[in-house]
């Protein structure tokens, strides 16, 4: 109860507080509320404007997304597209260069080959300066040829004019017609007459043809005088016959011509040759013995029979693999059935399966 | 009277025969003696002699008939119709060798003149024993038999064809084995003789393997046999492709370029025609002929000789330039237009330059590079000179214009066309003009110097009827110019512009 009395001690003070405070709460109301106002249109604002700002995000975002995935999808078409283009290129240019080659290749081969024609004609030429030359050649030769024939030709008919006329050589005394005192050589001539011999048998042709040629002679010649026999009489051989036996030169046979021994003396020789320019009584070997000892042991590339390999040069694809290089074969271990292996090797009628 | 007494006379007898007919053998190798003896009656004094019991007097008595058979056709005729043919053949395979060379040369005689005489002394059988002569072991009746048949041969083809039959090839290729020169020489004559009428005959000497034989001769020393060696084979070269090939698959090139080179002139013609025969055939032929420098040698032939012996070498050079382009080019680097151009103007004889004109022909005709190297030789006067010329012979006029229409559609090349145009005939004309209708338009310094050359001009002058091909190569020209340069050169212009100061009213 005291504390109620104690509360109602403090009543007036109570109610003047009231008063008080509802005075104060008048004086304020209105400040209060536009606070409040103020407050609350502060809170909304910030509360929409975040979802505003919420709502832009999201849309950001979404846009954001839409357009990187729109900008890739664009961005691979115009990179496709590009390849594309790059590839065409490149294949337009590959197929101009492979065209080139080939149009180059089939003008120079069935149309025209402008260097190959000028390097044929060059070569043409050049052979045409050997085959000029060589020709040149021959005919001077042949000229030489000629001229050497004439020369001999010209020698023997001196020769023969010098054996009709071989009295006009001259002798110590009295010079001949060719020999003149007053020139400072004897011509040509003297000294054919000087080298000619006359072969008796000819001697005595040239005194019969010029008893011919001269026919007052014949008339006058006497009787008594026949000529001289070709041959002498009796049964001889012809005299140019046994003189070219006479002269024969000596031509021993070929075993004759050689030294009986000869065969053990140039055996010797040699043999004493060869010892005296031996440098070593070893034998020399060119290349170490030991080395035939060791077992061959062949490479596995040269061991394989097939050579060089295609693959690269004549194919790229992996044909059938060499068997050596594949190890054994996979065996079955199942024998075979017999019947099967006839498969297609022995004959059998038509009517056969159709029965 | 005696035993011997007796005998005397006929010894006597016998010795006068003798005396007889060797007298007229003897006087029967003179000329003018001829038609003396011809007149005594010869032939019906020597006819009995031939049967003559002593084989001396037969022999010159058959010696005698030949020579007087080989002057002229009339007595190698009265031999024919004296019956003496089948006496003489009769006793070709009886006798001894010395009357079978004398009967052989008889024959060989009467033959040489015509078909005719050469077809009766086949009627009467004498192929088949002279055939049988060739077998005989003496070289001097070979050589007599093979004389003989060549001469048969030598006329016609059937006639060559009846010495085939006969088997007289195989045996004429084993003469040429022979050693001795005259007789490879004759024998190698024959076969030429044989292989020049038909492809046929040809291929049958080809088959008994005569090329080989001929082949290795070409470099013998003897000028004579080289001579028949080379036309032997050029004659069987002649007919075809396969037997041309035949003849050089022997190898004889270019071992025979070396003959052109000899002293003796008809091996250098018979050698030359050789490989103008080969030549002829196909592109691949003269291609190998080219290759082994043939054309040069051809060339130097050319320069070397004069007259009728490079010949062959000009054709030659013409066939090699016809087959390709590319051959022509090669006659043009072996300095062949030079030479040919050189003949045509150094040699007299029509067919020399006829020849040398169509060589020129073939090589100018293929492209314009060709149609210049020709022309810059300074040929196209020529030529046109050679057509024009009133002496020439129809053959050299034809070919000379065929080479300059050859020429000149090709050539592109103005300086050598500007001088045709002064002095060309009209149908000349027309293909100069034609050449430059188609080069001025694209060429300006060309047309620049047409004009100061004075080519426009003579252009103007040409009288050409409206619509023909000139007047439009004419008009082609004309349009490359303009209008005043054109008037200007006109030949009426200077009276039109004295005929404009008429009408010209000064203003006053």
């Amino acid at each position: 109860m005291a504390r109620i009395i104690e509360l109602m001690k403090q009543v007036p003070s109570i109610i003047d507080e009231i008063y008080e405070n509802s005075r104060k709460a008048d004086q304020f109301r209105e400040i209060e509320n536009q606070a409040a106002t103020k407050i609350q249109g502060w809170y909304r604002g910030l509360k929409v404007r975040s979802y505003i700002k919420y709502l832009d995000k999201n849309a950001t975002m979404i846009q954001k997304l839409w357009l990187g995935y729109k900008g890739r999808k664009n961005y691979r078409k115009k990179l496709e597209e590009r390849v594309k283009q790059m590839r065409l290129k490149f294949y337009n240019q590959n197929a101009i260069l492979i065209q080139k080659i080939w149009r180059g290749y089939y003008s120079r081969k069935y149309v025209f080959n402008y260097y190959k024609r000028k390097a044929y004609l060059q070569a043409i030429e050049h052979k045409n300066e050997i085959v000029l030359a060589e020709l040149r050649e021959y005919k001077e030769y042949m000229e030489r040829q000629e001229e050497e024939r004439k020369n001999i030709e010209k020698y023997k008919r001196l020769e023969q004019e010098a054996k009709k006329n071989h009295y006009l050589i001259s002798t110590k005394q009295i010079p001949g017609v060719f020999n003149s005192p007053y020139k400072p050589a004897p011509t040509e001539m003297e000294y054919i007459l000087r080298n000619v011999k006359l072969d008796p048998a000819e001697k005595h042709d040239l005194y019969v043809k010029s008893l011919k040629a001269n026919k007052f002679d014949s008339i006058t010649l006497p009787n008594y005088l026949p000529p001289l026999p070709n041959k002498p009489q009796g049964p001889f051989r012809d005299p140019l016959d046994v003189r070219k036996q006479r002269y024969r030169p000596f031509s021993p046979t070929l075993r004759v011509e050689n030294d009986f021994e000869g065969l053990e003396k140039s055996r010797k020789e040699m043999k004493a040759k060869e010892w005296a320019e031996r440098v070593h009584d070893d034998i020399f070997y060119p290349i170490d013995k030991t080395i035939y000892k060791k077992p061959y042991q062949p490479l596995l590339v040269s061991k394989s029979k097939f050579g060089a390999l295609d693959y690269g040069t004549k194919h790229f694809r992996e044909e059938s693999k060499p068997e050596e290089w594949q190890g054994d074969r996979f065996k079955s271990l199942v024998p075979p059935i017999a019947e099967f292996n006839k498969l297609n090797k022995t004959y059998v009628e038509a009517h056969y399966y159709l029965s | 009277m005696s035993q011997r007494q007796v005998l005397q006379v006929f010894e006597q007898y016998q010795k006068s025969r003798t005396a007889f007919v060797q007298t007229v053998a003897e006087l029967a190798t003179r000329p003018q003696n001829i038609e003396t003896l011809q007149n005594a009656g010869v032939m019906a004094l020597l006819r009995p002699l031939l049967l003559d019991v002593v084989p001396t007097i037969q022999q010159t008595a058959a010696l005698a008939l030949g020579r007087l058979a080989n002057y002229n056709d009339i007595l190698a005729e009265a031999v024919v119709k004296g019956d003496i043919l089948p006496q003489l053949v009769y006793s070709l395979s009886e006798q001894n060798r010395f009357y079978k060379k004398a009967a052989a040369f008889v024959l060989r005689a009467v033959a040489k003149h015509s078909p005719q005489l050469a077809q009766s002394v086949v009627d009467c059988g004498a192929l088949d024993s002279l055939v049988i002569c060739l077998e005989e072991f003496d070289p001097t009746v070979k050589e007599a038999a093979a004389w003989a048949l060549g001469y048969i041969a030598r006329h016609n083809a059937d006639l060559a064809q009846a010495v085939v039959d006969a088997g007289a090839v195989p045996l004429l290729v084993l003469c040429i084995q022979e050693p001795e020169i005259a007789l490879k020489r004759i024998a190698a004559s024959s076969i030429s003789d044989l292989a020049k009428h038909s492809p046929e005959l040809a291929q049958t000497v080809v088959d008994a393997g005569a090329i080989a034989h001929l082949a290795q001769m070409i470099l013998n020393p003897d000028a004579k046999l080289k001579r028949q060696v080379f036309s032997a084979l050029s004659q069987i070269a002649k007919h075809s492709v396969d037997l041309a090939e035949m003849v050089v698959e022997a190898e004889i090139f270019p071992a025979s370029f070396a003959c052109l080179k000899d002293n003796d002139e008809y091996v250098k013609k018979n050698c030359a025609t050789l490989i103008r025969e080969v030549a002829k055939h196909t592109p691949e032929l003269a291609q190998l002929l080219v290759n082994a420098g043939g054309v040069a040698a051809i060339v130097d032939f050319i320069g070397e000789n004069k007259g009728n012996i490079r010949l062959p070498g000009v054709m030659m050079l013409g066939y090699v330039g016809a087959h390709t382009e590319n051959l022509a080019m090669a006659v043009i680097v072996s300095k062949g237009v030079v030479q040919l151009a050189l003949t045509l103007s150094e040699e007299k004889e029509d067919h020399l330059k006829a020849a040398s004109a169509w060589a020129l022909g073939q090589i100018g005709r293929h492209t314009p590079e060709h149609a210049k190297a020709v022309s810059l030789t300074n040929v196209l006067p020529k030529l046109l000179e050679c057509y024009l010329r009133a002496e020439s012979s129809e053959d050299l006029q034809q070919k000379s214009k065929k080479a300059l229409k050859n020429i000149l559609q090709k050539c592109v090349y103005l300086p050598a066309l500007e001088p045709l145009l002064h002095d060309a005939p009209a149908n000349i004309l027309k293909h100069v003009v034609a050449q430059f209708s188609k080069v001025l338009p694209h060429d300006p310094k060309a047309r620049r110097l047409f004009v100061t050359s004075g080519g426009l001009k003579k252009i103007q002058e040409i009288k050409a009827e409206d619509g023909s091909p000139l007047a439009e190569y004419i008009n082609t020209i004309n349009n490359c110019y303009p209008e005043e340069i054109v008037k200007y050169y006109s030949p009426g212009y200077s009276e039109q512009l004295l005929d404009r100061i008429e009408q010209y009213q000064p203003q006053a």
